[in-house]
């Protein structure tokens, strides 16, 4: 019986001419610094009438490759006839190749070889059943040769180390020319393949080429798993963004693997937004959201729509997300759809992650900080489940660095947190999809007393903790629209109680608790083509109620050094804010795209009423398919905290504040992997609450202090731009810089001055490169203005305290050092075939430099220094997934 | 003992500086007035002319505590009258007046024919036109219309005799005047102490502190208590009874509230150092009763070269403006 071989011939003859690199038929101008390298071939087909009549041929061709690695066309140099070119042609031109390169940039390139058709003439002692010919393939495509005939070879294509199922992968059977592309469970069969001995080839872009031999034994099935092992040996999801409908101007947005492997950020995918352009580095690293000048609470944080209070866990540290449960994070700086309200600073919105599984995986980390874990599974065919959760230690571990507290000066605190998360999807088919997602965290203070000369006690009885439970329905409503339908309820609170340890009770005690409703209605999708639509409800519904027991008296004039008693105080706030939007996506022309937003709000807070009406224009103008102009204009608005409301501590008359955006810039993206953004804004706060000491003299000649008014104004403006390299199998990076300045004034007539989080300069530059064999490595540096601080020229001794005064040259006149630090990181990944662990170190400010956070006087401000922030830190940890 | 809770992460870059307890150059570590402050009846119903607020008032003494211990010298001084601004000094503008002028004596001077009486550092603030005008200008910008009191102060600066002005020292006391509102509102005093006891081991009883500067200790024959160095010995101040006065004070809705003074004590040094540099005062955050004591210890005999007097001043204050101090010596032998 005859074997035909053909394909691999083929091979060696592309492997032979890239290795020379003296095949290029017309020599580029440039070197060629990366020759091209095949990563999908097809066999070609054996002319039948040569077949028959034994010819065998060798077919020289010139392959021209664009710089993507398409195969743009094929010559053939010294034809052969008998329908061997025709056939050599057809298969090198469904060849793809990793681009050469000339001079380090990818490039277009030809190269010579030959594609060899030969007959292997083989006497078996027992006639094998016919092989099936490629023209009898019928069937769906992970099945190949004859239908009719049994399956002889059948598997499944792994990722190693995760165990996913891969769709889409070629299997071919190098002997036979057979090609089987794996199904979305990664099932591949062949039919009819006789007893033998073949090699086994599976080709994926995204994975490294596998190659295994296989003996097929007389009347037997074999079942084979090829274990493809992720391009760069890293294990870790990539993402590739899909070209969704944007309607806002200006996103960017974090893809999951980029959450847990940027430098500095401790794993911690939040953080890495702190990275981006339009942020301002926040003081000591710190979990704080710092977007274009404003203060933290004007960042609205939406978690599947709906709002929650804080992504970060107590006294600015991590953030309360496991990576694995998190799909995406957008950070939007300026100009936001009007899907996001209630706001004027920026948005950041979390996507957490479906739960569709094709098997049971997981995750475990575990650092000198904290330990954590995630695992996800089917339930059953249509449901799948997922859950998460972490805890802390560094109680445990900050003593081992911290220095000896000296005898009666000072108590050391430190946080002490958990979180958890789990989601439940259910696949509904036609009808939609279901999920319901659950979050939670939990802080408290753990209080080091190591002080042996203490006669005094105290417990810090302090307790943070925060719930959501939302679900979501969507399901299709015809036509390219979509309906969503969630649901969110939430309750946080906040305690904190100072005692005199078991003896008279808490003498301070402070308790914030508040519950959240919130209920939104989305449809979105495509009306025309040329329009599209997201409109939708928004219902937010917050009780808070303070309960305290603390020394204070808000009747008094003067209350320094007085011994006030403790006093219970109730104070409760109810909010109730009901907003509705409509953003269109309109394509004005070919190249012109706006889309008017209109967003209504209306509130109901502890019985005053409030409206906004916030009308937003965008417009994106396509230059070139690599040019994008961009423009917006919009109004923003934000309803007062509810302490700030309150009839005694704050004032019920207060009204929304008010944002106004103004942008104008550029998004380029002059090739696959590299992109521009680029863009100038002015944003105008007004109404702006602040804090006042003014009292009103009533009527009957009592007084009422003020506390809260609409008199503050801040304004911002600025340039941002990021240079970005998106994720591809080898590395990814960016380079963001923003220029800033913020100012403000508490009231009309009085002076500007710096806000508090004013910068004028950040620099971030961010990347990541897997060199091989499971090696990560990544970098970020940081380059910012110092932060703004008074300066003090001298002060005077107040002898009615027995402390100084000191003496500035006004509010925030001065700034801090420039801020610079370089983080580095190193994972290296050990790919099994039913799981992984990886080992990294990251290390905080490398070059140990000293960075000025703020500046500390002694005494009567004659002498100062630099408080600076981290020192070198170094972070190891292990994680594995499976 | 003053305890404070400190963030863990906050600790980083803290810096190290001078001990404000210890006493290591030229400072002014208090300023007392008598009287603190002034209770005028007023009919709010039928005001008298602003004028006639004078005749309820009397003049006031303000006295300074200084030290200046790396010079022999006199100290040249003056003292303003005006309304404080936010630096605690005399704006450039509004009204003001210098009560007080010149040179003083060195405050550490030993002088014999003073009789063991520690010199004295003060000036008067009459009752004239010039008070009014302060007065009046402080009442203008006051919200509260001059319930709970109208602020005034008096601006110290004091330099050496031939010594830089640019390095001349800012101090400022501040005064008060109070309409009788309520009606049961008295006038504070200044408060006191019965003594301060001291405790030389932890095995002793307390025993009664010599309350006399160094030098009038030595000019009157009187051996200071003895320490040897890092010996810790332990500071008591004796409340007198009725040192913690009841007072009233009006609140903005019209009302009165009554309060129990709770005095502070701050504890200041030439050399050694303190547990606690501040005791007494309110309880502290966490519902703690504030102690009154504090150790201190002696430096080490490194830093001494034979015996040492180390001078102590004890100062205790009131919240409603109310000041006295006190000084002591005891001598360090390695």
């Amino acid at each position: 019986m005859f074997r035909v071989v053909v394909a691999l011939v083929a091979l060696c003859a592309i492997a032979h001419a890239q290795g020379s690199g003296s095949g290029s038929a017309a020599p580029p101008a440039g070197k060629i610094t990366k020759s091209p390298k095949l990563i999908q071939a097809v066999a070609p087909e054996y002319p039948p009438a040569a077949l028959a009549a034994g010819k065998t041929a060798k077919v020289k061709v010139r392959i021209h490759i664009d710089a993507t690695g398409v195969v743009t066309k094929v010559d053939v140099l010294e034809p052969v006839g008998d329908g061997f070119d025709e056939a050599a042609v057809a298969a090198a031109m469904q060849y793809v190749f990793e681009p050469a390169e000339i001079d380090g940039k990818p490039a277009e390139v030809a190269v010579e070889t030959a594609i060899g058709f030969t007959i292997d003439l083989k006497v078996e002692e027992e006639p094998p059943p016919p092989p099936p010919k490629p023209d009898q393939q019928v069937g769906p495509p992970n099945h190949a040769g004859i239908m009719s005939d049994p399956i002889t070879l059948q598997g499944v294509a792994l990722e190693r180390g995760t165990r996913k199922k891969l769709a889409g992968v070629i299997v071919s059977i190098v002997e036979l020319g057979l090609d089987a592309v794996t199904g979305d469970d990664g099932t591949f069969y062949f039919h009819g393949v006789a007893p033998g001995h073949y090699q086994v080839l599976a080709v994926d872009p995204k994975y490294d080429r596998f190659e295994r031999p296989v003996v097929i034994e007389k009347r037997e099935a074999l079942e084979v798993r090829l274990w493809m092992r992720p391009r760069g040996g890293n294990p870790y999801e990539t993402i590739v963004e899909g070209e969704r409908e944007q309607l806002e101007v200006t996103k960017r947005t974090l893809h999951r693997q980029q959450f847990t492997s940027v430098p500095g950020t401790f794993g911690d995918p939040v953080r890495v937004i702190q990275t981006l352009p339009g942020l301002q580095r926040p003081p000591f690293g710190l979990g704080l959201l710092l977007v274009r000048g404003s203060n933290p609470d004007d960042t609205g944080i939406f978690l599947d729509g709906h709002e929650v209070p804080s992504l970060f866990h107590f006294l600015g540290g991590p953030s309360i997300f496991n990576a694995d449960m998190l799909e995406s994070i957008d950070l939007y700086p300026g100009g936001f759809p009007g899907r996001f309200g209630r706001h004027h600073g920026g948005v950041v919105a979390l996507e957490s992650r479906p739960t569709k599984s094709d098997g049971i995986h997981g995750a475990a980390k575990v650092d000198l900080i904290d330990s954590g874990g995630y695992i996800r599974a089917p339930i059953t065919k249509d449901v799948s489940a997922a859950v998460a959760g972490r805890r802390s230690y560094i109680d445990l571990i900050l003593p081992l660095f911290l220095p000896e507290p000296t005898a009666g000066s000072q108590r050391i605190v430190t946080p002490v947190y958990y979180d958890y998360q789990g989601r439940v999807d259910w696949d509904l088919h036609r009808e939609g999809r279901l999920s319901l997602f659950a979050i939670g965290s939990s802080d408290t203070l753990h209080v080091f007393q190591k002080d042996p000369d203490a006669n005094t006690s105290a417990n810090l009885n302090t307790a943070v903790s925060f719930f959501r439970v939302i679900g979501t329905y969507t399901r299709p409503l015809g036509g390219d629209l979509k309906l969503t339908l969630s649901p969110a309820w939430g309750a946080d609170s906040i305690t904190f109680a100072g005692a005199q340890a078991e003896t008279s009770g808490p003498f301070t005690s402070l308790s914030v608790k508040n519950k959240a409703l919130s209920y939104r209605m989305r449809v979105n999708g495509k009306l025309r083509p040329t329009l599209t639509l997201d409109t939708g409800l928004d219902l937010m519904s917050r009780v808070t109620t303070f309960e305290a027991l603390v020394p204070v008296d808000d009747t008094l004039i003067e209350t320094q050094g007085v011994d006030i008693p403790p006093s219970k105080l109730f104070r409760g706030s109810q909010s109730l804010g009901l907003g509705g939007y409509v953003d269109l996506g309109i394509d004005a022309t070919a190249n012109l795209k706006l889309i008017p937003s209109l967003r209504l709000d209306g509130y109901m807070l502890d019985g005053n009423t409030r409206q906004s009406v916030d009308p937003r224009l965008v417009a994106k103008y396509k230059l070139s398919s690599k040019f994008v102009g961009k423009a917006y204009v919009g109004r923003f608005s934000q309803p007062p905290q509810p302490e700030a409301l309150d009839t005694r501590f704050g004032n019920p008359d207060i009204q929304l504040e008010h944002g106004y955006h103004y942008g104008l810039g550029y998004e380029w993206k002059p090739e696959r992997l590299w992109s521009v953004d680029s863009e100038i804004y002015y944003v105008d706060r007004r109404d702006v609450i602040v804090f006042t000491p003014d009292v009103i003299m009533n009527s009957d000649g009592t007084f009422s202090y003020v506390n809260f008014r609409n008199t503050g104004r801040r304004a911002s403006y600025g340039l941002e731009a990021i240079i970005k390299r998106e994720i591809s199998e080898k590395a990814f990076g960016w380079l963001s810089y923003t220029y800033s300045r913020s100012r403000q004034t508490n009231r009309e007539g009085e002076g500007w001055f710096a806000t508090s989080f004013d910068q004028p300069h950040v620099m971030n530059a961010v990347a990541s490169y897997k060199p091989g064999a499971g090696f990560e490595l990544g970098a970020r540096f940081q380059l910012a203005s110092g932060r703004p601080d008074t300066k003090v020229i001298g002060a005077t001794f107040d002898a009615d305290c027995g402390c100084y005064d000191p003496v500035t040259t006004g509010m925030r006149t001065h700034r801090v050092d420039t801020f610079m630090q370089l983080d580095v990181r190193i994972e290296k990944t050990w790919l099994f075939q039913l799981w992984s662990i990886g080992a990294y170190i990251d290390v905080i400010n490398v070059t140990n430099r000293k960075n000025q956070e703020g500046i500390d006087y002694d005494y009567r401000f004659r002498e100062s220094t630099p408080v600076t922030s981290f020192p070198i830190f170094p972070t190891i940890g292990v994680r594995g997934t499976w | 003992m003053v305890k404070h809770a400190v963030i863990a992460l906050a600790l980083v870059g803290c810096g190290s500086f001078e001990d404000p307890d210890i006493v290591i150059d030229f400072r002014v570590l208090a300023m007392s007035a008598s009287v603190p402050e002034q209770v005028v009846d007023i009919d709010i119903t039928n005001p008298a002319p602003p004028p006639n607020l004078l005749d309820q008032l009397v003049p006031t003494d303000v006295c300074a505590l200084l030290s200046d211990r790396n010079f022999e010298r006199r100290i040249r001084w003056s003292m303003t009258l005006c309304n404080l601004n936010s630096d605690e000094r005399c704006p450039d503008g509004g009204p003001k007046t210098v009560i007080g002028a010149g040179l003083w004596d060195d405050p550490e001077g030993d002088d014999k024919d003073m009789a063991g009486a520690p010199p004295t550092f003060c000036a008067t603030v009459p009752v004239d036109g010039n008070l009014l005008g302060v007065i009046l200008d402080s009442l203008d910008s006051d919200q509260f219309k001059g319930l709970g009191g109208v602020y005034y102060g008096v601006s110290l600066v004091v330099g050496g005799e031939d010594g830089d002005p640019d390095l001349d020292l800012y101090a400022a006391k501040s005064l008060r005047v109070q309409p009788r509102i309520p009606p049961e509102l008295q006038a504070n005093n200044n408060p006191s102490l019965a003594g301060v006891d001291v405790r030389l081991a932890e095995d002793q009883e307390f025993q009664p502190l010599t309350l006399k500067r160094c030098e009038d200790l030595d000019n009157a024959g009187i051996e200071p208590p003895v320490v040897a160095p890092r010996q810790k010995i332990r500071f008591m101040p004796i409340e007198p009874d009725g040192v913690r006065e009841e007072y009233v004070v009006p609140t903005i809705d019209g009302m009165s509230r009554m309060f129990t003074e709770s005095p502070t004590y701050q504890f200041l040094a030439s050399a050694g150092g303190f547990s606690a540099g501040s005791t007494g005062g309110p309880r502290d955050p966490f519902g703690n009763p504030a102690p009154l004591f504090t150790d201190w210890t002696a430096p080490a005999a490194k830093d001494l070269k034979g015996p040492t007097d180390v001078s102590f001043w004890f100062v205790q204050r009131d919240e409603r403006l109310g000041l006295a101090w006190y000084e002591a010596c005891v001598r360090v032998v390695p």
